[in-house]
């Protein structure tokens, strides 16, 4: 078989059949379908000035009121936050201690801020060896030093 | 045979019943033989192509004529046809390779036609859609990709490839 197979002017025609005068049948029915069935008219809604100047003066409306109290908001955020860092330093300040010696107060990086050393799990056997001081009663934990 | 823009002229001037009538003559029968070759029977193809001409008719009025109508006709058809694949429940019982078979199909074609039809039934379905426009009804690649809502390159790429498997099919049918 040619691999062009599908280009046989004969495999392109209709096979399939119809009934005798099905389409003119369909086209009959159609323009007396078409006379009584009534079509849909597309509706066009008018917008008068009057309602595009109310719809934009509410919607001014309403993003003004937002935006009012999106500052409100933040602005009182921000006050209260300072207000809380002045009101610890002036406790602080009337005890006559300076801003350097309170800031170091806050200071995280001491040694003791740190993260703390990773536990590490102690051999029994290395413990009582180190435990076994001279003297030392490993039960009671008592060093006999006399 | 009336161009679209008497067609519009008619329809602007509220002559929606003169328009549709000459829609439906000149373009009732290429509907009918899309929708056939996708579904293979006879009555469905008919209440498939009844559904398409009450939609276009109910459609007309609001109709913009961006588009011409034959391609509007066609996406409303190839969308009638796509619902009734995907979601009529008697194609389950009665798939659409054994309607083929069946004697209530009216088809007088030949072993090689009937060959080439159950080749085209292995394709899926929008794939289908595809080849049949393109190589039965030589529709070009532009007006298809209106119709489809796909890009022309695509449909070149698709109707290529589902050339090549129903030659492929074709051929281990007929040797």
């Amino acid at each position: 078989m040619s691999k062009d197979m599908l280009n046989d002017p004969h495999l392109k025609q209709n096979p399939y059949t119809v009934p005798e005068d099905y389409f003119r049948m369909v086209t009959e029915e159609w323009q007396m379908e078409s006379a009584v069935a009534p079509t849909v008219e597309p509706e066009h809604p008018r917008l008068s000035l009057r309602s595009l100047f109310q719809f934009a003066a509410s919607f001014a409306l309403l993003f003004g009121i937002g935006y009012a109290l999106f500052m409100l908001t933040g602005r009182n955020r921000a006050d209260s936050q300072q207000t809380e860092e002045y009101s610890l330093f002036s406790e602080l300040s009337e005890l006559g201690l300076s801003h350097q010696t309170v800031s170091s107060f806050f200071i995280t990086d001491m040694d003791e801020f740190r993260e703390p050393a990773p536990e590490t799990d102690l051999d029994l056997d290395e413990l009582i060896e180190y435990m076994n001081y001279p003297g030392m009663d490993i039960e009671s934990l008592q060093i006999d030093n006399e | 045979m009336n161009s679209d823009k008497e067609l519009q002229e008619w329809c602007e001037s509220g002559q929606y019943q003169r328009a549709f009538g000459q829609m439906v003559q000149q373009y009732g029968q290429r509907l009918y033989w899309h929708i056939r070759k996708m579904v293979i029977v006879h009555e469905d193809a008919d209440d498939l192509l009844q559904n398409t001409l009450m939609k276009a008719w109910t459609g007309l009025p609001t109709f913009r004529w961006e588009s011409q109508i034959f391609t509007w006709l066609y996406r409303i058809a190839t969308n009638e046809v796509l619902t009734f694949l995907k979601k009529n429940k008697s194609l389950k019982n009665f798939p659409l390779e054994e309607r083929l078979n069946s004697e209530a199909v009216l088809f007088d074609g030949d072993a090689m036609q009937r060959a080439l039809q159950k080749a085209i039934l292995q394709l899926p379905h929008k794939q289908r859609l595809v080849f049949n426009m393109r190589y039965f009804d030589e529709i070009k690649y532009e007006d298809m990709s209106t119709i489809l809502g796909t890009s022309v390159g695509a449909l070149k790429a698709s109707y290529h490839h589902a050339a090549q498997k129903v030659e492929q099919s074709l051929k281990a049918m007929l040797l």
